[in-house]
């Protein structure tokens, strides 16, 4: 059909047209893939907002893909189903050069018969013969117009959005070993004090001070206590004032986490002896005093941890000595043949 | 291409002529150009003109000015209420009798078998008299007794009417106002026309120098030249979506029309809008039709073929008006 209308009509309308209708296909097709380039700007900067805020995107390769293959799909649907018919490229002609209709009349009369054609089809069609050779060089000087005009805008959420998803998000902050706090590092502040204070006036404290005044404090890890002392009946939650206010600052762990973690930092104490997350064995390694610190004969290898254990409110809070009792008494006197201190 | 060139020589040669008439007519007729080219595009395509404006615009004068430039004769009817259809087609007068005793009857035809008919202030003439120009204006024959008589080819109205005198006036119904190709609203000139009309004026009436300017046979011509140009399908479809818009009721009508139209465009419409948009394609040198010529022609076409509501009334709204809108809508959607 088109090879016939470029001959029955003039080659200048023809080539006219032809060029008009390309023209407004690769517009069309430009349409399809600045739409897409939108539609794939708002599905990454979704995607990186759920990164960024929840986390949990499995692979963030993958949310790139869909963008990608809405921008690849309104590039094909815009090349396949975008191409127009040569009406419109006549109109679009006529609209484009003011040419009040001419193009569109020029089409018909070169689709019609010869034979049927009016006595003013061989004047409509020689004017648009010599319309359609000005406009083509028009048409050409107007070539290359647009460009990438409009895609500004979605390039840049585009590349926002691609950022976002770059940047570690939730889940794996969570997820880094050394930016979560241990449970273990944060033990109750009844025990701290507890600890301390019967360390300080015991009699280890003025053997330390003879054999060195650099001594650092002891640390006692909360869940190396023996199992009678845990099971103290004074002993209860929220009974020591201390407990309470470490409580309240948030500085007991997690209930049911017992995962220890590597490097982890415990909280500032709020008073006393701090208590680190270091297992009993480290301190049974030659520290600073020199000597190697005897096992206990009933202490356990291995003593299985438990993460919350205040102290009675008697032991912790006040001034004169307390009175301790029968399970820490043994605690302190085992704790200190491991000392090697004979008192 | 020798039917080509031929055809291009024509167009020539309509132009020349058509501006000479122009010239001679500007130059008796002064400040009303557009008014001018109206008119003479109704009567290239072979329609009858409804001119409305205030008394001593030249409405008479341009009637009058026009059967002079075309050579053709001009009859005259000024309409009163005791105006009767009789004396505008004619009628039967008895001459004597027979030489067997019957009485004889003649027909005395009447002004509307000159080939232009001017029909002043037809809005004082009663709805009977009016409706006696309905077949004469439709069919070009006016029926006398039981005889149809056929008015003569080339046939055309210039009827004239005044919008501000509304006492002892009968408006024309719309079936009337629709056999009338364009309606057309001479306005007030500028002071610089009335200067021009001053000079030409002061001495004589400008109308009675005007000298033929093509005869009768070549306006014709020129009229049937008109119907060879080329109206192509989307022209057509062009001038339907204008002549929908304007229907109030109806899934294309325009918002406005809905609003203010009590009546839109009917088919005849259409048709004036092509054959109208014909002659100004001719005009500027074109063998098709194309949408600005629609443009051109769409007011004086559809003005009296659309009636406004008592709403648009009430608010001085002016057809005017719903008719700019109706066709900036209709340049948008093509």
């Amino acid at each position: 059909l088109d090879r016939d209308l470029k001959r029955s009509g003039s080659p200048e309308v023809w080539r006219l047209l032809q060029g008009v209708r390309n023209r407004l296909w690769l517009a069309s097709a430009r349409t399809a893939v600045l739409k897409g380039t939108w539609i794939a700007a708002v599905i990454l900067l979704a995607a990186g907002a759920w990164h960024l805020c929840v986390g949990g995107l499995p692979f963030w390769p993958a949310a790139l893909l869909l963008p990608c293959s809405s921008i690849g799909a309104g590039a094909l649907f815009g090349l396949l189903l975008g191409r127009p018919s040569l009406e419109r490229a006549a109109r679009e002609a006529d609209r484009t050069f003011s040419g009040n209709g001419l193009m569109s009349s020029a089409l018909e009369l070169m689709r019609r018969s010869a034979v049927v054609r009016e006595r003013a089809a061989g004047f409509v069609l020689a004017s648009a013969g010599e319309a359609a050779a000005a406009w083509r060089v028009r048409l050409r000087q107007e070539r290359g117009r647009g460009g990438l005009a409009g895609f500004g805008p979605p390039l840049v959420a585009l590349a926002a959005a691609t950022f976002l998803l770059l940047v570690p998000g939730a889940r794996e902050s969570a997820r880094d070993p050394y930016e979560r706090p241990s449970p273990v590092s944060a033990p109750p502040p009844a025990l701290r004090a507890g600890m301390d204070r019967a360390v300080r006036e015991g009699p280890i404290r003025s053997d330390d001070r003879a054999a060195s005044g650099s001594r650092s404090p002891l640390l006692v890890e909360a869940d190396q206590l023996p199992a009678d002392l845990l099971d103290e009946p004074d002993l209860g939650v929220g009974t020591s004032p201390v407990a309470s206010e470490g409580s309240a600052r948030g500085d007991d762990p997690a209930p049911g986490d017992a995962t220890p973690r590597r490097g982890a930092r415990s909280p500032a104490p709020t008073g006393g002896t701090p208590v680190t997350g270091r297992p009993l064995e480290l301190a049974r390694k030659p520290g600073k005093l020199g000597r190697e610190p005897a096992r206990g004969p009933d202490l356990p290898a291995t003593v299985e941890r438990s993460s919350t254990v205040p102290l009675p409110a008697r032991a912790v809070g006040t001034p004169a000595r307390p009175e301790l009792s029968p399970a820490l008494r043994s605690f302190a006197a085992a704790y200190l043949s491991q000392l090697g201190d004979p008192r | 291409m020798t039917e080509s060139l031929d055809f291009a020589h024509e167009i020539g040669a309509f132009r020349r002529d058509l501006e000479r008439i122009e010239a001679a007519l500007t130059a008796a007729i002064v400040g009303q150009d557009e008014l001018l080219r109206e008119v003479l595009t109704a009567f290239l395509a072979g329609g009858h003109v409804l001119l409305e404006g205030l008394p001593g615009l030249g409405k008479t004068q341009l009637a009058k000015g026009l059967a002079r430039v075309i050579g053709e004769t001009l009859a005259r009817v000024q309409c009163t209420p005791d105006l009767m259809p009789s004396d505008i087609v004619g009628s039967e007068i008895l001459t004597g009798e027979k030489g067997d005793g019957a009485r004889d009857l003649r027909f005395r035809p009447g002004p509307i078998f000159a080939p232009l008919v001017l029909v002043d202030e037809i809005n004082r003439a009663t709805p009977r008299t009016q409706s006696a120009l309905l077949e004469a204006m439709q069919e070009r024959q006016v029926t006398v007794g039981a005889q149809r008589r056929p008015l003569p080819p080339r046939f055309w109205v210039v009827a004239t009417q005044n919008p501000i005198e509304l006492e002892g006036t009968y408006p024309l119904p719309e079936a009337q106002l629709d056999r009338f190709f364009f309606k057309c609203c001479v306005p007030y000139p500028d002071p610089s026309a009335l200067l021009g009309i001053a000079d030409v004026s002061l001495d004589a009436e400008p109308v009675e120098g005007i000298e033929p300017v093509v005869g009768p046979a070549r306006f014709a011509e020129m009229a049937e030249l008109a119907r060879e140009i080329l109206v192509s399908e989307s022209v057509k479809r062009d001038a339907i979506a204008l002549v929908l818009a304007t229907q109030p009721r109806g899934a294309n009508g325009s918002p406005l029309a809905s609003r203010y139209l009590r009546h839109g465009a009917s088919p005849r419409g259409l048709q004036t809008l092509l054959r109208a948009a014909r002659v100004r394609a001719l005009a500027d040198g074109r063998g098709h039709v194309g949408p600005d010529d629609l443009t051109r022609v769409a007011r004086p076409a559809l003005r009296h073929r659309v009636l406004l509501n008592p709403e648009a009334e009430i608010e001085g709204i002016r057809i005017d008006d719903v008719l700019e809108e109706i066709l900036a809508a209709w340049q948008r959607s093509r």
